[in-house]
């Protein structure tokens, strides 16, 4: 479904952000993808979406390039970045609508899926209001609308659950699942390992731009939690440096 | 005080987005080059601008001192910046004052209220004085040329043009004031906003030239010249107080000018810091509508794509005001001019020579007008922090180009069109003439489009905290105005000197010229831009 090979970005002035990220996203997989901040996580979720530019590496979605076929990609994907900025000059409804003319979703399909996620994450009501008088979870909720109407194949999400009260963290979860069940994956950056560990299939964990652990998140973790597994990790990269 | 310049030190800095190239991660030598670049280009734009502005002051005070009326002078710059101050500060001073990006972070700090106040107002003030200081220094060594004051002129006049932009920007920001104060009630307020922006200023704009131009027959025309003073007074009232220092180097009129504007700023600054928490609150209202769920039938591509470009374009008045109002003026001047002026014209018409001259330069002054217009100087700028759903979405980033491109031409090439209709008409121009009223504006205008969205892409900013930084203050905004005032202003000048009947071929190059650099620079794009929008942000 996606997947990264010997994935490298470097920042102008030498910041090597990512350092050869090779990872396997399969379709079915709810991916957890974790690391300390500046990492190389968003870098990684935004070279995916197509937002960043690359020359080291190759990304793939569903075996098209991000780089030479951005559009194949981008019909199948979407992506939800950690702060949505949204268009605050435009309504909700005015902007799902936008989004919905660009995927081209006939009037039932946009009618159907606007009326069913916007009530699941209860801003239906809020819809004709402007964007710009959102709270930030509301923009988060109608960020995380927009994605979903058009159903797509892969969602990449950085830090999805920021911001989100406990029943829209359980609406999305919900709506995950059923991405995947349907054949897609989603791949998502988190700092709540908890939630990571419950929700995921699989684990990442990236520090310092290098991949440090990768695999189903049972044996990523051990017979500890996540959280004791990150931890031992990055103590154990802090002591070979400090060695 | 240290915590009022320790603001205006930031707002500063966000000048020209300098201070952030200059601190971009990355070898010093790369980032002191990039910053010594764009100082470098912004002092080229500034003494292309001094240029200009030499020149015309020159005229002018040439042509004052030729009838004795020299003493009018001072007065005359003095009237025309502080009514180009106010009615350019209304469009900005609502952007300014209230509801910035940043008033949660600043208000949040322990700093008082009226420092944050004045901090925005002196803000104003400096970008007026920085508006207009490159237009008074030459207008003040013209007058000294031609009328050799005494050394106490010099002293006295940069006072005076420090003095000066005070009174307009207090009387202007309440004006702004009451417009983002009359949208919050209203609701639909940026629509409001827009019409309200145009309004005052315009009605201002009528009043003072009502008051100072009422001629009903050739005789008092003529004898306008001479009525200049009493004018020009009537328009802007401390003129004669502000001429009196200048020119008679009278101190009590100094001290009474300084009063005045001193005064209206200080009173300003005190009622809007008392306000300052409340006005941004009151104006922060929300109104919660009927729940809208309604389905308006699909649209293309191109058609959603040009509805959010020009829906993000009539949002910001600033926006709007920067790049339509000179349009909108040409279009009531235009019409005004049909309508009431027909005979003032045709007077004119009958000296000699004039009809053939008049017909060759309404091409340049409309194509002139139109790259003024160019909205895309600022246009992926303007996309700020929200430039990731388009780099996400399945369109073409030339696609997503075109449509900025589609608004920048509907905002200019109609009004184009109306007005080289209305003046082929009421000048009786022939067809040719016409038409090419018409072509070359458009070239232009398309041209100054291409250029300007080339300009931005390459000197972009998305971290701005107001839209003004982004409208008024950005690199990319800058090059399309200076270009299009440079290519129509320079072969306008150059077709004055080319004898014979070879210079009507003039504005017709021009006008290919426009329409072949506008395609080659459309195919470099075409080729290019989805290489670019990767690279943005």
């Amino acid at each position: 479904m996606l997947e990264f090979r010997n994935f490298s970005k470097t920042y102008k002035g030498g910041k090597r952000a990512v350092d050869n990220l090779s990872l396997r996203i399969e379709a079915g997989d709810v991916y957890g993808f974790i690391g300390h901040n500046g990492a190389g996580k968003t870098t990684s979720l935004r070279a995916a979406a197509g937002l960043l530019d690359f020359t080291e590496g190759e990304i793939l979605i569903d075996g098209k390039s991000v780089k030479t076929d951005p559009m194949a990609c981008k019909r199948v994907t979407a992506y939800v970045p950690d702060n949505p900025d949204l268009y605050e000059y435009l309504s909700g409804m005015q902007y799902l609508r936008f989004i919905a003319d660009v995927f081209r979703l006939d009037n039932i399909q946009r009618r159907e899926r606007i009326e069913r996620y916007a009530t699941a994450f209860e801003i239906d009501q809020n819809l004709g209001d402007a964007i710009a008088s959102y709270s930030h979870g509301m923009k988060q909720k109608l960020a995380l609308t927009a994605a979903l109407i058009h159903q797509p194949r892969l969602l990449i999400l950085d830090e999805p659950f920021v911001g989100l009260d406990p029943i829209a963290v359980h609406t999305f979860k919900g709506f995950m699942q059923e991405i995947c069940d349907q054949g897609g994956a989603v791949f998502f950056s988190t700092h709540v390992l908890d939630v990571a560990e419950k929700l995921c299939d699989k684990i990442a964990m990236i520090r310092q731009g290098k991949l440090i652990a990768n695999g189903p998140t049972a044996s990523v973790r051990g017979d500890s939690s996540l959280e004791s597994a990150f931890l031992e990790l990055e103590n154990q990269k802090d002591g070979a440096q400090e060695a | 005080m240290k915590t009022l310049r320790m603001l205006l030190s930031v707002y500063g800095r966000e000048l020209f987005g300098i201070n952030k190239r200059a601190h971009m991660p990355g070898k010093r030598t790369g980032r002191r080059l990039s910053a010594g670049a764009f100082y470098a280009l912004a002092i080229v734009g500034a003494l292309v601008v001094l240029a200009f502005a030499g020149f015309y002051c020159a005229m002018a005070a040439y042509g004052l001192n030729q009838v004795g009326m020299l003493r009018i002078y001072p007065g005359l710059v003095l009237a025309l910046l502080c009514l180009m101050d106010l009615i350019t500060t209304i469009a900005r001073a609502s952007d300014v004052l209230i509801k910035t990006r940043d008033f949660d972070l600043v208000t949040s700090l322990p700093i008082p209220a009226w420092v944050l106040a004045a901090s925005r107002v002196i803000r104003l003030y400096i970008i007026n004085l920085a508006a207009t200081v490159p237009i008074w220094l030459p207008a003040g060594a013209c007058y000294a040329f031609f009328a050799k004051p005494p050394l106490l002129f010099y002293p006295v006049y940069l006072l005076s043009m420090l003095l000066a932009p005070l009174l307009p920007v207090a009387i202007a920001a309440v004006l702004g004031a009451v417009i983002a104060l009359i949208s919050a009630m209203l609701g639909n307020g940026k629509y409001i906003r827009l019409i309200l922006g145009f309004l005052f200023p315009m009605a201002i704009m009528y009043m003072s030239f009502s008051f100072s131009f009422n001629a009903q027959n050739e005789a008092v025309l003529v004898s306008m010249v001479g009525n200049l003073s009493g004018m020009v007074n009537r328009v802007w009232p401390v003129t004669e107080m502000f001429t009196k220092a200048c020119v008679d180097l009278d101190m009590a009129a100094l001290a009474a000018f300084a009063a005045i504007s001193i005064g209206a700023f200080a009173l300003f600054c005190l009622v809007y810091g008392r306000f300052y928490v409340r006005l941004n609150t009151f104006t922060d209202g929300k109104r919660t509508r009927r729940r809208t769920t309604a389905v308006q039938g699909i649209r293309s591509l191109n058609a959603a794509m040009y509805q959010r470009e020009m829906k993000r374009y009539l949002a910001s008045n600033i926006y709007v005001m920067n790049t339509a109002f000179g349009m909108v003026l040409s279009l009531i001047g235009v019409v005004a001019l049909a309508i009431m002026g027909l005979d003032k014209v045709a007077m004119l018409m009958e000296l000699g020579g004039f009809q053939q001259y008049l017909a060759a330069f309404i091409p340049f002054v409309l194509a002139c007008l139109a790259a003024m217009s160019c909205t895309t100087g600022s246009s992926i700028s303007m996309e700020g922090k929200s430039l990731w759903i388009m780099q996400s979405m399945p369109v073409s980033a030339f696609r997503w180009f075109m449509s900025k491109i589609y608004v920048s031409l509907t905002v200019s090439c109609p009004v184009i069109v109306l007005d080289a209709l209305v003046l082929g008409f009421a000048l009786k121009l022939s067809a040719m003439q016409t038409a090419l009223a018409i072509l070359m504006p458009a070239g232009y205008a398309l041209m100054a489009a291409v250029v300007g969205l080339w300009g931005n892409l390459r000197f972009h900013r998305f971290d701005w905290s107001n839209e003004t930084a982004v409208v008024k203050q950005s690199l990319g905004a800058v090059i399309p105005v200076l270009l299009g005032m440079l290519l129509t202003m320079a072969p306008g000048v150059a077709m004055g000197f080319i004898g014979g009947r070879a210079w009507q071929l003039v504005p017709w190059l021009c006008t290919a010229g426009s329409f072949l650099i506008s395609a080659a620079l459309l195919a470099a794009l075409y080729g290019n831009a989805n290489r670019i929008v990767r690279t943005l942000g």
